[in-house]
């Protein structure tokens, strides 16, 4: 359930206060009932006193008529006459307090008769005293009537008595629970109102201290929000639903050299300026009637005016902002000349490279050109020079003795030399240049077909072991050429080998598992590791042409074609010891463009 | 022997002197018994083929082969092709590309264009010799060309 703290408090004062009326309102009442009875007893102890009074009334009356009868002295009757005025009085005085008290009241009736009677044979016996004498003393009927009356009278007296004090108990009984349930009520309530004064003070001294903690937790994010506002980089300004600025922070009178005092209640339009909202009101108004965080004038081009008047670019990202005065916006402003300084410069970077790539393009057209001419235009004439040399043959033959001919055959054997090395020169050239046709490539399958086709495995002499091989992406025309160079150069130079065996195979390395390693390992007659470096170079041989033949174009081809791939090339060998030749091709694919 | 092709003449286009040499001592070398007409550029190839300026009135018949070479002064050998293969007359006379390229590029374009092979000239000679009149023997006579393809005229005289 969840009430809140004030109503708690509310519920908690509003029962006390019932429960202080409720007390209040039965001790009242108990006291009003405390005082009603209280009256009663008086009442009672009234009655008791005035029926006692007529009692000793009634009894000195007779012992004064007795007194009198018996002596004459007339003194004497000052009793009896003070007695029947006593009685008379207490009789009257009680009739009227027990009006309300129907018994005694009836019992009071019977007595008014009895103390009439008792009187008039007192009265009756003086007279007869003073007329007759002493004689008068023996008259015993008169003296026993009257004893009976008074003994009647006493009986009567005795018998109300015991009622007034039965009633006196009652009535003392009654006060003493009267008074019980009054400090009760008292007791009970007061508790209560104490409980729930206690109670409520609680919760109002818990509400208290949230209040403060809250209060104090708001002054902290007030704090944060004004220092935010204070110290953020960017330009802040604080704009009413009027397009009025209320607020601007530091970076605001940086960035557009107006004091705040200036800024504050200036148009929005004087910093930023007319044209970013449309002629009606524009992006302000319809901003603030849908209001949300949002960059402004995206895709457009938005200014901010300084004190001067010059405009310079700017980001604009307008939030809304709840306050007082309602819904307002936070501005928050950029300045972006400085990125669009750089963007220009990145323009013209772009540009520089674009410039640069035609440049390089053209370079490479006309490095094409320049193959094409070698292709078409420097065979031209090696073909001329060996075909004339040919046809001199044919020609002069009978007349041309050994050294001519010997002559002739060196013309021609160079000739064939050159176009080869130029062959080779072209094919290089365009193994650079060759768009990459990428596939998976089966090693396997290549190896073999490369050592069929070239009809190496026709060479009974040599010992082929081919370990399985993996498939990896590449070109698998160019990858094709890469082993058969490698092939024909392990086959070329183990030749001199009495037992020539080649071994293939491949591996991935621990250290770079991203590269699958190849290997092609012969045990002809190996090179010296000093020339390693020479070996992927364009015509580098490490041998005469004598001993092997060749133009030392295939491993300059390997490392173009494994470099085109993104992968590495290098080989181990020794003198006499045989050679092994490494290639890589990256795992996950990256390859280089042409060059 | 194909008595259709056999007295057709062969048109060389080839601009190189030196070449020109090599090829007909090549065809001489395979004995061929087909005229062979030589035209140094590619204008003069159409002429012939047109039969106009200075083969204006040739009354021979249309080449078994046309072997073209693709680099010559005015109209190159692929300006030469792509004429052939629009005109509905010679777009069947065989077109062999006798060239120094091995470029891919060139290979591909006459490919396209509708060469019907296309050989580089091997820089030996007795290669050379071999390859050339391998290509005669072969187009010239057990080539067999569609009748239309021979496009007479007019009979030639000597013809039986």
């Amino acid at each position: 359930m969840n009430v809140s703290i004030e109503k708690k408090i509310a519920a908690g004062f509003s029962v006390a206060v019932f429960v202080l009326l409720f007390v209040a309102g039965a001790t009242a009442w108990n006291a009003r009932r405390f005082d009603d009875t209280f009256r009663r007893v008086d009442h009672t102890h009234e009655v008791l006193t005035l029926l006692e009074q007529t009692l000793i009334g009634i009894l000195s009356m007779q012992t004064s008529t007795q007194g009198y009868v018996l002596t004459g002295n007339e003194t004497m009757l000052a009793p009896y006459n003070g007695g029947i005025k006593i009685v008379a009085d207490s009789l009257q005085r009680m009739r009227g307090l027990t009006e309300d008290n129907a018994r005694q009241h009836n019992r009071l009736e019977r007595l008014d008769p009895l103390v009439a009677r008792a009187a008039e044979i007192m009265q009756d016996r003086i007279t007869a005293r003073r007329e007759r004498g002493l004689e008068s003393v023996n008259e015993a009927e008169t003296f026993i009537a009257g004893q009976e009356v008074v003994e009647q009278i006493r009986a009567l007296i005795l018998d109300m008595e015991h009622d007034e004090r039965k009633l006196l108990d009652e009535r003392v009984a009654s006060t003493r629970s009267a008074a019980r349930a009054t400090f009760e009520a008292t007791a009970f309530g007061g508790f209560c109102a104490l409980t729930f004064i206690i109670g409520s003070g609680l919760l109002v001294h818990r509400d208290f201290r949230q209040r403060l903690r809250a209060e104090e937790l708001l002054r902290k994010s007030q704090r944060m929000f004004e220092r935010l506002f204070d110290n953020a980089p960017d330009a802040i300004l604080q704009v009413n639903r009027a397009g009025h600025i209320v607020r601007a922070n530091k970076q605001a009178e940086d960035l557009f050299r107006w004091s705040s005092s200036e800024l504050n209640s200036e148009k929005i339009e004087r910093v930023l300026p007319q044209r970013l909202y449309s002629p009606d009101g524009g992006h302000l108004s319809a901003y603030f009637a849908e209001p949300r965080t949002r960059v402004m004038g995206a895709g457009s081009e938005l200014c901010g005016r300084r004190k001067d008047g010059s405009e310079f670019p700017v980001d604009i990202i307008l939030s809304p902002l709840e306050t007082d005065e309602g819904v307002q916006a936070l501005a928050v402003i950029r300045d972006i000349s400085s990125r669009r300084t750089n963007e220009e410069k990145i323009r013209s970077l772009n540009m520089d490279l674009q410039l640069q790539n035609a440049r390089l393009e053209i370079a490479n057209k006309e490095l094409e050109s320049f193959s094409y001419s070698v292709s078409h235009d420097l065979r031209a004439p090696l073909r001329h020079i060996d075909g004339f040399a040919g046809l001199l043959t044919k020609h002069a033959d009978a007349v041309l003795d050994e050294k001519s001919r010997r002559f002739i055959t060196v013309i021609s054997t160079s000739a064939k030399r050159m176009g080869q090395l130029v062959d080779d020169l072209l094919t290089f050239s365009r193994m650079g240049r060759a768009q990459m046709q990428l596939g998976e490539v089966d090693h396997a399958q290549l190896v073999t077909s490369v050592v069929r086709d070239g009809g190496y495995d026709r060479s009974a002499l040599i010992k082929w072991h081919i370990n399985p091989l993996p498939r990896v992406t590449g070109d698998p025309a160019m990858l094709r050429q890469v082993w058969f160079n490698l092939i024909d150069n392990a086959v070329k130079y183990s030749s001199h080998s009495p037992a020539p065996e080649i071994e293939i195979g491949s591996r991935v390395d621990a250290a770079d598992t991203n590269e699958q390693i190849f290997f092609i390992r012969d045990n002809g007659v190996g090179f010296d590791m000093k020339y390693a470096a020479k070996l992927f170079g364009v015509f580098q041989r490490l041998h005469s042409e004598s001993e092997f033949e060749g133009t030392g174009i295939g491993l300059a081809n390997v490392r173009r074609i494994i470099t085109r791939h993104g992968g590495r090339t290098w080989a181990e060998s020794a003198v006499g010891a045989g050679s092994t030749f490494y290639f890589s091709l990256p795992l996950h694919n990256a390859v280089s463009p042409s060059y | 022997m194909s008595s259709s092709t056999i007295f057709r003449p062969i048109l060389l286009a080839e601009d190189n002197g030196n070449d020109i040499e090599l090829i007909l001592a090549a065809f001489a070398e395979a004995k061929l018994a087909n005229e062979i007409v030589v035209a140094q550029h590619g204008e003069a190839a159409l002429d012939f083929l047109y039969r106009r300026g200075a083969h204006a009135g040739r009354r021979s018949a249309q080449p078994a082969l046309v072997l073209l070479d693709l680099k010559m002064p005015r109209v190159d050998g692929r300006e030469v092709l792509r004429q052939m293969r629009q005109d509905p007359n010679l777009q069947t006379i065989p077109v062999v590309i006798l060239t120094s390229s091995k470029e891919e590029s060139d290979l591909m374009q006459t490919y396209e264009l509708g060469a019907n092979a296309y050989v580089v000239k091997p820089v030996a000679f007795d290669e050379f010799i071999n390859s050339v009149s391998k290509i005669g023997t072969f187009w010239a006579l057990l080539n067999e060309l569609p009748t239309t393809t021979i496009g007479e005229l007019e009979p030639s005289p000597d013809e039986p």
